[in-house]
């Protein structure tokens, strides 16, 4: 059966359950309704704190001040993220979003649940993503887990999710005992490992989470990761690794899969440099690494250099105008690496000075009078100073970088992690794009080469433990 | 062993290997599984995006790198630097340029080993975290500074310009040590802070 996602604002009088009947806990096991004062309820909520406010209703209220008499500011969903600022005795001020925006309210601390702090919006760090966490039930004991059972999300944790798919790969059982249902309270234990000191041990850290999960839509699939063969367990595990580290933000900030990979076995990952190996090396490497048993994370490269192309079109200074080539709706030049280069010699480079985050970049240069990039469309204009110009349109050299989506026909895409499957069709590799879709078309030996920058190895799960 | 300039450098050395680099630059990067030092001065190692300028990999070993400009790494972590290995290296007037790394450390990264710069300067993000002892004296760190886990951090003396950045997690906070560093900013993790002294 696959996940269903229950929510915990169901109706209080028919109460939801778990499978084996008894009720699903709004709030440590207690029942919260607006109309009683919670107090008896109170937990030990902390300013500073990320959570979740879980009531049995569909919406949860705040208000404008702590007092019976303040207003409504706004009912926001069951299970929204919050985070708090500062407690009474009985109520807590929150910081929730609203719309398009955060707003900060009081509200009862009866309903404040602890989960990790979510990830912001790209364009706006104050802005909490607008998942409420939402009750999963799935699978409680993880059989036979596989790499393919991973999918993303919202969430830039790609460097953890294709590690959870590398060690399932090579070593099922390990996720499998990495996990503990506890029926009494229907949390999961999770276990990792951190490394101790100077030489030290890997040691085991359980962390314990419940299964409220970030959901978008319908409420009704996790919104970081996810199910694609309906398994719960990369939901719950993500979700561990993000209370061990800190909140969902702090994860999808990134990381590297050289440690991930090590703190899902306990055994220490081995790292080597693609470029360091020689084409006919690469084949056999892999398939000694599978023969060894190894978890097998690749990281592909940020950006790729174009081909140099001449797609301008103009007379005289100008302006030359026309469409960079190698791109598509997939990827996009990447801010400040374009360079137009006149081999006939008579003007100066000219360079784009646009930064990461921008749509449009200026062109610069000792000859340029005016010029802009337009990443997405890839559109490009150049107009010399009077007296400057080139030969002819096509003596304008174009180079840059792209980023995106790095190769469309084997569907490689840029400064992602992937897990390693398997050598197939004799000597090509077959990786594993952790979304759960887009996967890699198999690729060979040299192609591997030119794609990717990182590779991770791990003995899962033959660790060194001090468990 | 001396190099002349404007050629590649071998990807890696001899353990035990002392490499003079004549000054101009040097294309390569080292993959360093053997007890190595390199020197310039005014040398420029450029590993032109291929991998970390240098990489520590291995435990044990010990390993100086003097008088040189790190640039142009793409590594995960730690692009000019990344110390993954239980070693002890020293970086002696060094310049290490923002290269890109995705899992942060533009400029040098370290999960495990001892690493001491003396008198460098960083031109990108540090990263130390894992179970990194790092010692920065008399260095300047143009950008930030992030120190995670269980890492344990001197600063004496030298400059932080961008944040020193601390934040543990659950279960380990980081250790950071200050003597006599203008730090141009401080963010201490409120929820999972690190010790600060």
């Amino acid at each position: 059966m696959g996940n269903q996602a229950i929510l915990a604002q169901m109706d209080a009088e028919q109460g939801a359950t778990f499978d084996d009947g008894s009720l699903i806990p709004t709030q440590q096991g207690a029942e919260v309704t607006e109309d009683v004062d919670p107090a008896a309820r109170d937990r030990d909520v902390k300013a500073g704190a990320s959570g979740a406010l879980i009531s049995t209703g569909t919406t949860v209220k705040i208000t404008t001040g702590r007092n019976v008499r303040s207003k409504t500011l706004a009912e926001v969903p069951d299970g929204a993220a919050c985070e708090v600022l500062q407690v009474t005795a009985t109520k807590m001020q929150v910081k929730v979003r609203v719309g398009g925006k955060m707003q900060v309210g009081w509200t009862y601390k009866s309903y404040f649940s602890d989960q990790p702090g979510l990830s912001t919006d790209d364009y706006d760090k104050d802005l909490l993503d607008e998942y409420p966490f939402a009750y999963f039930e799935g699978d409680h004991d993880p059989t036979n887990p596989q790499g393919r059972d991973t999918a993303q999300g919202a969430l830039g944790d790609c460097f953890f999710i294709a590690s959870m798919a590398a060690v399932a790969n090579a070593s099922p059982s390990t996720i499998a005992d990495a996990i503990t249902y506890n029926a009494t309270d229907h949390t999961y234990t999770v276990r990792f490992y951190e490394e101790q000191g100077y030489y030290g041990d890997m040691k085991p850290v359980f962390i314990t989470v419940d299964a409220y999960l970030p959901v978008s839509g319908d409420r009704s699939d996790p919104a970081y990761a996810g199910d694609p063969g309906q398994k719960l367990w990369p939901s719950i595990m993500e979700k561990a690794y993000a209370k061990w580290k800190g909140g969902y933000n702090v994860i999808g900030e990134g990381g590297t899969g050289h440690t991930a990979l090590q703190e899902l076995t306990g055994s220490r990952s081995r790292s080597k440099n693609p470029q360091s190996m020689r084409e006919a090396d690469v084949v056999p490497y892999f398939e000694k690494a599978m023969e060894d048993g190894l978890a097998i994370y690749a990281g592909v490269r940020n950006t790729m250099e174009s081909a140099v192309q001449t797609p301008l079109r103009g007379s005289a200074q100008g302006p030359y105008t026309g469409t960079l080539t190698q791109t598509h709706r997939w990827n996009e030049a990447e801010a400040g690496t374009l360079t137009i280069t006149d081999k006939s010699g008579n003007v100066h480079q000219a360079w784009d000075a646009g930064q990461d985050g921008q749509r449009k970049g200026s062109i610069k240069g000792r000859d340029v009078d005016e010029g802009e990039i337009e990443y997405k469309s890839s559109k490009v204009s150049v107009k010399y100073e009077d007296g400057r110009q080139p030969d002819a349109a096509t003596d304008l050299e174009a180079r840059f970088e792209y980023h995106g989506m790095l190769n469309a026909q084997k569907v490689i895409i840029g400064n992602h992690a992937y897990a390693f499957e398997g050598v197939v069709e004799g000597d090509k590799l077959q990786f594993y794009n952790p979304w759960g879709s887009w996967q890699p078309k198999p690729i060979t030996a040299a192609e591997f080469l030119e794609y990717y920058d990182s590779l991770s190895t791990n003995a899962a799960p033959a660790g060194k433990t001090a468990e | 062993m001396n190099i002349a300039a404007g050629g590649r450098i071998p990807g890696a050395f001899a353990a035990g290997s002392v490499v003079e680099l004549a000054p101009g630059v040097h294309r390569g990067a080292l993959f360093v599984d053997g007890d190595l030092e390199v020197h310039g001065p005014d040398a420029v190692l450029d590993a032109k995006g291929r991998g970390a300028v240098a990489h520590v990999v291995e435990d044990r070993l010990k390993v100086v790198l003097s008088g040189l400009t790190l640039r142009g790494g793409r590594a995960q972590l730690g692009a000019g630097v990344f110390i993954e290995g239980h070693s002890e290296v020293l970086l002696r007037n060094v310049t290490i340029e923002a290269g890109r790394a995705t899992g942060g450390g533009s400029a040098v990264g370290a999960i495990r080993g001892q690493l001491t710069l003396e008198s460098c300067r960083v031109q990108g993000e540090a990263l130390f975290t894992g179970v990194s002892r790092v010692v920065l004296r008399d260095t300047v760190v143009t950008d930030d500074l992030l120190v995670r886990e269980g890492a344990d951090v001197v600063l004496e003396g030298g400059a932080v310009e961008g944040s020193l950045d601390i934040r543990g997690t659950t279960t380990r906070a980081p250790t950071v040590t200050v003597r006599g560093t203008q730090i141009a900013e401080l963010h201490n993790h409120p929820q999972m802070p690190g010790t600060l002294q």
